[in-house]
């Protein structure tokens, strides 16, 4: 009797057992909210394009700006002054006496962008797609452009935005995916120095004069310095004193004659 | 009785006529003794000619102040008029038919053809609008220049287009206009229409402040502001996400720069601590001391944000401890503290006792400490961080020189440095920012600041300019050769900006004293020397003679219109020469002259001309007039142009007009000028008077502290004010009816001569202007001789005649006098020149009138005696003057002459009326008439008959008196004629007080005391006619360097010997001014000669600058001889002379033979002078070999290392000659030395030596060679053995063998795979080496059996090479680096290492995301970190556009190894996710991951 009684209790400790491991799972799954599966993000392609031509097309804003703003924002400068060894392309000039200057380039910056552009496309054509295609071939896969090259220069405090526009497709493991254009952001002053220069430009052919000290203690960021020729041209040497870039720039206006 | 009758008639009728002839006569002796003017009644119309009329219209309308009839109207224009000039003062009215091409187009007559002036003449001419055609395009890429039409051709690249700029018509390619760029917003003035066009580009035929898109104004955004225009800034706004009116405003009401920057636009960002979650265990907070809209992008949480709240503060509870370091802010903008964390926090505030943490809430900048005290900007630089550039102090390391400056803190490295401006001995002299003017002489005029404080005082005296010119009677002081500087403090460092050359600009300044300081800031610019203005305000010739012709109120007009023109331009000055003591001489005139005279060049043809042109106006010519009198000859008009003052003032204006006449150069010389030249005939007086000469030579001197005044602003109002009490009451009617009465009583003439004493022509004030004018400008010129008889004037056609020559009221009717027309005659005392000061017949209307009615017995007897005694008397006046004796007499004489005659005359008629009235039975009585009672001369015929016999014998001799002074010459009229020239200055020949040329530039002391400024050409050949200045073109900034010469100088250059330049072993000896002697100094191989295989180094010094040659031949022609240096112009020449240059020089050596030569230097200068007399330069050579060999490197002491296990060593020796060698291991004569060199034979190599050869056994680690040499081998073993030469000492050298091999010790990386995420991996190669000579090495790699390239670090131990770039990128994959290193010695060793390299560029990926309890995980493909954005950073569009380490950081789960990544998720929150793994590859910019928004994709 006594060993039944015991067994009826190792049953109904079992059955306690199950109540509980049963009462524990329903609660369980009423408390417990299962990870909300979420559609995994879609493959971001199989080579990054973007990132990849970043240096390149980076490389070449610097080597053009690098190029032009000592030469007064041109490649290739044809109505300069040579000073110091350098084409300084007159911004701002008249060649006879007493008048204030005229503008040679009252569209500076839109000249410079197109300075950039000029310089960057054939160079991405030549160099940075190339070489995109190579290190895509090389990690098996495969580049194939479809369009044109278009590109846009847009210049901003501190920024060169480059836009590319260049349909292509990759493929890779079966995987393809198609870009159209890619955006550059470099960082280069070649903007605020341009509109430095034309600030002097505009304020030379107004009043014979820019008043470049003045300029730096409201602009501690640019040193000017003012180079006088004896033909009376002006040389403008602006410096970003956070990038070191200088801008050099030639103004002929409101020259003096000796004597009459 | 009707006979009776008839015979009464006519009676009457005779007595009516005499009657009326005698009131004229007697109207004309009363006027002539009171002196009261007759005037002519020719031409007395009243109406100016029409020709009059339009030089009158010009005159009022385009004299620059505008005349209208309401005084007020007139004091508007005139202000206008002079605000116009002013405000153009920086620019000037160049395009407008005035100002300076007005005055070039009066300066070049019609008829002028200059020679070629190139781009000078087509300045002018472009400007003055006359000839200059429009270039669209140059051939070298010019835009819109002007050139002559005859250059066109040559320069133009199209088609000039046949008009000067300014006169182009509307849509022109060249126009000018304001260029507006609608992309950019920006403006540019005065651009050509061709030039601006595109899409979205306009532009304007206005200037910039006209076209309202132009308008800059304060552009303010969130964190900043901007001084831009409105569209520029709407673009602005855009690219940072934002607004006009919605996150960006633009106002403005804000027109000023600085106000925008700093003052009422200046936006202070609202910053505060942004907390957040660090994760550590200790439960702290990180933070960072960002803006709101920052936190808020990176946290999501807008409360996480504390405004005003430092990071350390103790309530935020984060880790970030305060005060850790001081710091500056970019741009040096304030010294702050920057916590733990790297945040900042207050400024540096020593004064607080927290140093400014300020219990951690921000201190605002206005509360925090101030660097600045009082007079010291600097006060509390110790103490204070507060720095601030417009106080003149930036933060910046410290400093100890030229002062110390530091904070009181020694452990802080940073302080406010002052920014003033310091002289070398430390003294502060500027503050930051300031400019100044510094003049190397005086400048303007003698006191000119105390003229202009007078202006207001001065101007209030209307219509006079007395005082004016009296003030300034002095003269331009501006010394030849001087510029003004304009020079500025920036950073501590002093900028100089020379203003244009030949004093084309001049510098000016402003200064403001800040209140309660004694700092007085300073702010200076070079500006346009308006000096042509001032002459061209002077009349022209055509002008001076119109208003010759208008008469004096004309002329006075005009020096009105001038001179208050003149005073109105600040660059100005009315100069008044007057050097007549009397009211009736002549010589006075006002000259409107330059305040800050301009320079010369000399040096060219055009130069010299202008100059001459310009100088040449202020030429001119005194006449002195003498008369013979009484008691002798006297001068009686211009008597003091004979004297000093006459050569004072005229100097004065001739020193005024530029460099000209007798003044000093800014050196303190007088100029090669000669002063006896510009004072004809009674030579120059101006060197007796000290004082005048040491004020000449006083304004060389810079005065110090003088300075321009800038402030048009009051000297606009002072003068303004003048102007307008000036003008009060000269309406243009009444002006016009005062040049009508002029004109009407002037009469017509217009002829340039005078007549003096009737047949005496004399050359009057229109000949003195002409000529002064000598371009036809002439001076306002009174020209008026007086007679001193009083009653004849001789009025010369005075070119605007000055009204102080005779002073007639304003409005009356000027006098005969004041008429300065024509051929004025001089009328003698008594003449009886019939002239009328009324209009013609009235008064012989009222005589007529009277006729009728006076006639009478007493009216008939005063009758004849008037009539008697007006014959009479005008007999006798018209006898003196015909006899020309009138200017001889006295007035009283006169007087007395004509009254004599004209009593008796009267007495004589009378008597013989009466005579007539007797035979009719009439009486005569002269009744209650004047002269009743006096005689009755009806009643007393005898008495009359003795009377008429005695007045008979009184006009007898009257006659005789005058024919007796006639015959003594009496009245006789002489001129003497003083001549002024006004020339150019020229530079003195030599310099007397010893400047020299090269001293250009230095030791002037400037008017700011500095020393030191660029030598200009200018400058340099002002201080002799020795000076040539030479551009330096390395160095533009310095100018150029001014050298000695001497244009006149005929002299060669003198040579002498240059001491400090000569070969060691080598001395000078027997040196005198015509050569001296090289010789060897120790006789060295007992030779002092140079041999065939040396050379040695001398040179010479010229007195001055030139070229220089030399031959063995002492008449040689300079051109055949050879170059010294390569005939270099130089002060210095060095020369080196071998040997075997002596072929050169002579023909032939005897071999063996010691042979003396000279070499003949002679010298140019730069005039091609050469030198007196060749300069013999003695030389001795010595074919034949006395000098033992010599090892041409140095051998004796040489310790040459081996490399390791070297046995044999192969020393090889090159020699000066050919020679035996030997060695030995020990220090023996050359004839016991056991060991042979292997010798070249007779040939030298190419390098002229000769080569011994030796193997030197190696047997020990160290090996003694010992080493001598004989000379002349082909001598060996025949006669002259004895003639070769050995060396006494041996060379030792000491061979050193490696103790051990090279070796490479490691070579880094070996073995592994490297990965990378870049496209061409850094990868650094590094090897260490030990061993070998010292353990140092040069070692090289290749790149999978590529080309061996350096280290790019080496020659140590250690040696690293970067590979990654250029040729040395690499690839993925497999690589083999071989290394290979060897010493100096020559050990070598290699060793190779290889490994793989993995190149990473693709992004990771996220492939699994999913909420987990409220926690949002991702899981990517590789091992990452993970960041997010909820919401875009502030000014970017979208929230993917960060970069990685700009997101907040993800956790990565324990044990996942970078796979697993979790953070907080909110589900009202969107997560934008980026992921980067350990090779910074992350997806692009602007794009994410993932973007999780409320829980979902």
């Amino acid at each position: 009797m006594a060993k039944k009684i015991s067994n009826r209790g190792q049953v109904t400790i079992w059955i306690i057992i199950a109540v509980v491991l049963v009462a524990s799972i329903v609660l369980f799954f009423l408390i417990y909210q299962e990870p909300k599966l979420i559609k995994p993000a879609e493959s971001e392609g199989v080579f990054d394009m973007q990132s990849f031509l970043d240096s390149c097309v980076k490389e070449y804003v610097e080597e053009i700006v690098d190029i032009i703003i000592p030469q007064g924002g041109f490649t290739k400068p044809e109505n300069y002054k040579i000073f110091d060894n350098t084409k300084i392309e007159y911004i701002c000039e008249n060649i006879g006496f007493y008048e204030p200057c005229i503008q040679q380039h009252p569209l500076l910056i839109r000249e410079i962008k197109g300075e950039i552009g000029n310089y960057i496309v054939p160079r991405i054509e030549s160099e940075c797609l190339p070489e995109l295609k190579r290190e895509i071939e090389k990690r098996n896969g495969e580049i194939e452009f479809l369009g044109p090259l278009t590109l846009s220069v847009d210049l901003g405090e501190d920024r060169v935005y480059v836009n590319v526009e260049k349909e292509s497709k990759i493929t890779k493991n079966k995987e393809t995916r198609k870009y159209k254009e890619f955006k550059f952001e470099v960082i280069n002053p070649v903007y605020n120095l341009a509109s430095i220069a034309s600030e002097i430009a505009s304020q030379e052919a107004q009043y014979c004069y820019f008043e470049y000290v003045g300029y730096k203690i409201l602009y501690p960021r640019y040193t000017i310095t003012k180079f006088s020729t004896s033909d009376s041209v002006k040389i403008y040497t602006i410096e970003d004193t956070k990038s070191k870039k200088k801008m050099n720039i030639a103004i002929r206006g409101c020259a003096v004659p000796a004597g009459i | 009785m009707m006979k009776l009758i008839r015979k009464n008639y006519f009676e009457s009728f005779f007595q009516i006529i005499l009657l009326i002839v005698s009131i004229f006569a007697f109207s004309y002796f009363v006027s002539f003794a009171w002196e009261i003017p007759v005037v002519s009644a020719q031409q007395a119309s009243g109406e100016p000619t029409k020709e009059q009329q339009s030089y009158l219209d010009e005159l009022v309308k385009n004299s620059g102040f505008p005349i209208a009839d309401n005084p007020e109207e007139n004091a508007n224009n005139a202000f206008d008029q002079l605000s116009r000039t002013q405000l153009q003062d920086y620019v000037g009215d160049m395009e407008s038919d005035s100002g300076v091409f007005s005055f070039l187009s009066k300066l070049l007559p019609s008829t002028f053809t200059p020679p070629d002036w190139g781009n000078l003449l087509s300045g002018f001419l472009g400007q003055n609008g006359e000839s200059a055609h429009t270039c669209p395009l140059s051939k070298d890429g010019k835009i819109c220049q002007q050139y002559l039409p005859s250059q066109c051709e040559e320069k133009c690249a199209e088609e000039c287009i046949p008009k000067p700029r300014s006169e182009l018509p509307d849509g022109n390619e060249c126009k000018l206009g304001t260029c507006f760029d609608k992309s950019e917003g920006t403006c540019q003035p005065r651009s050509p229409q061709g030039e601006c066009t595109g899409q979205n580009i306009e532009w304007f035929d206005n200037s910039e402040e006209e076209v309202l898109e132009c308008r800059k104004g304060c552009c303010i955004l969130e964190e900043e502001s901007l001084f831009m225009t409105s569209k520029q800034c709407e673009i602005q706004a855009a690219s940072l996400g934002l607004e006009i009116g919605n996150g960006a405003n633009f106002n403005s009401d804000i027109t000023s720069e600085p106000d925008c920057l700093y003052g009422a636009g200046y936006v202070q960002k609202k910053e505060g601590a942004c907390v957040f979650q660090s994760g550590d265990s200790n439960g702290e907070n990180g933070c960072i001391f960002t803006t709101q809209d920052d936190c808020i992008g990176r946290t999501g949480d807008e409360s996480k944000f504390h405004l005003n709240e430092l990071c350390s503060k103790e309530e935020l509870n984060t880790n970030c401890e305060k005060q850790k370091e001081t710091k500056c802010l970019e741009n040096g903008e304030g010294l702050y503290w920057f916590d733990s964390c790297g945040n900042r926090e207050n400024i540096y505030d020593a004064s607080r006792s927290d140093s400014g943490w300020n219990e951690g809430d921000v201190l605002p900048l206005g509360e925090s400490c101030s660097v600045g005290e009082g007079n010291n900007p600097t006060a509390n630089q110790g103490t204070c961080g507060n720095c601030n550039r417009f106080f003149g102090n930036v933060c910046g390391e410290k400093t100890e020189e030229p002062i110390e400056q530091k904070l009181d803190d020694d452990t802080q490295d940073y302080v406010c440095l002052d920014l003033g401006c310091y002289d070398p001995e430390g003294n502060r002299i500027r503050e930051h920012g300031t400019s100044w003017c510094a003049y190397q002489s005086d400048v303007g005029l003698p006191g000119a600041e105390q003229i202009s404080s007078n202006f207001e005082i001065i101007n209030l005296i209307p219509g006079e300019f007395g005082p004016l010119s009296d003030l300034a009677a002095g003269r331009a002081t501006d010394s030849v050769g001087s510029r003004h500087f304009r020079k500025s403090c920036i950073d501590g460092k002093i900028v100089t900006d020379p203003c244009a050359d030949y004093r084309g600009e001049i510098c000016v300044e402003e200064r403001i004293k800040i209140p309660g300081s004694e700092i007085e800031l300073s702010s200076a610019a070079c500006r346009l020397n308006r000096w042509q203005e001032c002459l061209a305000y002077n009349p022209d010739q055509k002008q001076a003679q119109l208003i010759g012709k208008a008469g004096p109120m004309a002329g006075k007009i005009a020096e009105f219109l001038t001179g208050t023109q003149c005073w109105a331009d600040p660059d100005c000055f009315l100069k008044k020469v007057d050097v007549a003591t009397g009211s009736m001489d002549s010589f006075h005139f006002s000259y409107c002259a330059p305040k800050y005279p301009p320079g010369f060049d000399l040096s060219t043809e055009e130069g010299r001309q202008s100059a001459e042109q310009i100088c040449g106006q202020a030429s001119n010519e005194c006449t002195m007039v003498y008369v013979t009198t009484l008691s002798g000859k006297e001068c009686k008009a211009n008597c003091e142009c004979g004297e000093i003052e006459f050569e004072k003032k005229m100097n004065d204006l001739c020193v005024s007009l530029g460099d000209c006449g007798f003044k000093a150069n800014y050196a303190g010389e007088l100029g090669g000028i000669d002063i006896q030249q510009l004072v004809s005939k009674e030579g120059a007086k101006i060197f007796i008077d000290p004082l005048y000469l040491a004020a000449l030579f006083s304004h060389a001197n810079a005065i110090p502290g003088e300075y321009i005044k800038a402030d048009y602003g009051a000297l606009q109002k002072n003068i303004g004010g003048g102007v307008s009490n000036l003008l009060n009451g000269f309406g243009e009617g009444p002006l016009k009816g005062l040049l009508g009465s002029g004109l009407g009583l002037g009469g017509g003439g217009g002829l340039p001569d005078v007549s003096l004493g009737g047949d005496k022509a004399v050359k009057g004030g229109y000949i003195a202007a002409g000529a002064s004018g000598g371009l036809g400008v002439a001076m306002l010129l009174g020209s008026k001789i007086a007679s001193a008889s009083g009653g004849t004037i001789a009025v010369g056609p005075a070119l605007a005649n000055i009204p102080v020559t005779i002073a007639p009221v304003e409005g009356s009717i000027p006098s005969s006098i004041a008429i300065t027309n024509g051929p004025i005659e001089i009328t003698q005392g008594g003449e009886a020149v019939i002239t009328y000061a009324g209009p013609p017949g009235a008064p012989g209307a009222g005589a007529t009138q009277s006729a009728p009615f006076s006639i009478g017995p007493s009216l008939s007897a005063f009758s004849n005696f008037a009539i008697g005694a007006a014959i009479a008397g005008a007999a006798t006046s018209f006898l003196i003057d015909v006899l020309g004796i009138g200017p001889g007499l006295s007035p009283g004489v006169v007087y007395g002459l004509v009254g004599t005659a004209a009593v008796g005359g009267g007495v004589m008629t009378v008597a013989a009326g009466s005579a007539i009235a007797a035979e009719g039975g009439a009486s005569a009585i002269v009744g209650s008439y004047g002269i009743s009672g006096l005689i009755n001369v009806g009643t007393a015929g005898i008495l009359q008959s003795a009377m008429a016999t005695i007045m008979a014998g009184a006009v007898a001799v009257v006659i005789i008196l005058i024919i007796v002074f006639a015959v003594a010459g009496v009245g006789k009229v002489e001129e003497k004629k003083i001549k002024f020239e006004c020339k150019p200055w020229e530079p003195p020949i030599i310099s007397l007080i010893g400047k020299k040329c090269e001293d250009c530039g230095k030791n002037d002391v400037l008017s700011d005391g500095s020393r030191e400024f660029p030598c200009s050409k200018y400058s340099c050949e002002t201080i002799s006619q020795q000076c040539e200045f030479i551009p330096d073109s390395e160095r533009p900034e310095v100018g150029g360097i001014c050298v000695t010469v001497d244009n006149r100088d005929t002299i060669g250059p003198t040579i002498s010997v240059l001491e400090d330049v000569l070969t060691d072993e080598y001395e000078y000896r027997d040196i005198s001014d015509r050569g001296f002697e090289i010789r060897k100094k120790d006789k060295r191989g007992g030779e002092e000669c140079i041999n065939q295989f040396e050379s040695v180094l001398f040179g010479i010094s010229l007195n001055e600058y030139g070229r220089c040659k030399l031959s063995s031949e002492e008449n040689a022609d300079f051109d055949s001889m050879s170059d010294f240096e390569g005939g270099r112009l130089a002060q210095k020449h060095t020369y080196t002379f071998r040997e075997v240059d002596s072929e050169l020089f002579v023909e032939s050596l005897s071999p063996g033979e010691r042979s003396d030569i000279s070499l003949y230097v002679k010298c140019e200068d730069v005039q091609e002078n050469p030198s007196r007399e060749p300069f013999a330069i003695n030389l001795c050579i010595v074919p034949r070999d006395v000098s033992a060999p010599r090892a041409v490197i140095v051998i004796d002491g040489l310790e040459e290392l081996l490399p390791y296990g070297t046995t044999d060593y192969e020393l090889n020796i090159p020699y000066n000659e050919p020679v035996d060698a030997r060695w030995d291991n020990e220090d023996v004569p050359f004839d016991e030395m056991e060991n042979e060199f292997y010798c070249a034979g007779a040939e030298e190599d190419i390098n002229g030596v000769w080569h011994c050869t030796a193997h030197i056994p190696i047997t020990s680690d160290e090996t003694d060679v010992y080493v001598r040499a004989r000379d002349h081998p082909e001598l060996e073993g025949s006669e002259r053995e004895n003639e070769r030469n050995t060396n006494e000492e041996s060379a030792h050298v000491t061979l050193r063998r490696s103790s051990s091999a090279l070796e490479i010790d490691s070579l880094a990386p070996g073995n592994i795979v490297i990965k990378s995420g870049a496209l061409t991996p850094e990868i650094e190669i590094s090897a260490t080496t030990s061993g070998g000579a010292d353990g140092t090495a040069s070692c090289f790699l290749s790149i999978d059996g590529g080309k061996e390239m350096l280290f790019e670090n080496s020659g140590g131990t250690s040696h690293t090479q970067v590979l990654g770039a250029g040729n040395s990128a690499l690839s993925s994959g497999a690589h083999v680096i071989n290394v290979r290193c060897r010493d100096e010695v020559g050990n070598s060793a290699s060793k190779s290492t290889s490994f793989t390299l993995e190149i990473d560029r693709i992004s990771p990926k996220i492939t699994r995301v999913y909420n987990d309890n409220g926690k949002l995980v991702v899981i990517t493909n590789e091992p990452v970190q993970c960041s997010y954005l909820n919401v875009p950073i502030s000014g970017r569009a979208s929230a993917c556009n960060f970069k990685f380490d700009e997101g907040n950081l993800m956790n990565v789960e324990g044990g996942s190894e970078g796979l697993i990544h979790n953070t907080n998720l909110d589900n009202s929150r969107t997560y934008h996710i980026k992921c980067q793994d350990s090779y910074k590859n992350e997806i692009g910019i602007g794009e994410c991951n993932i973007v999780v928004k409320e829980g979902v994709i």
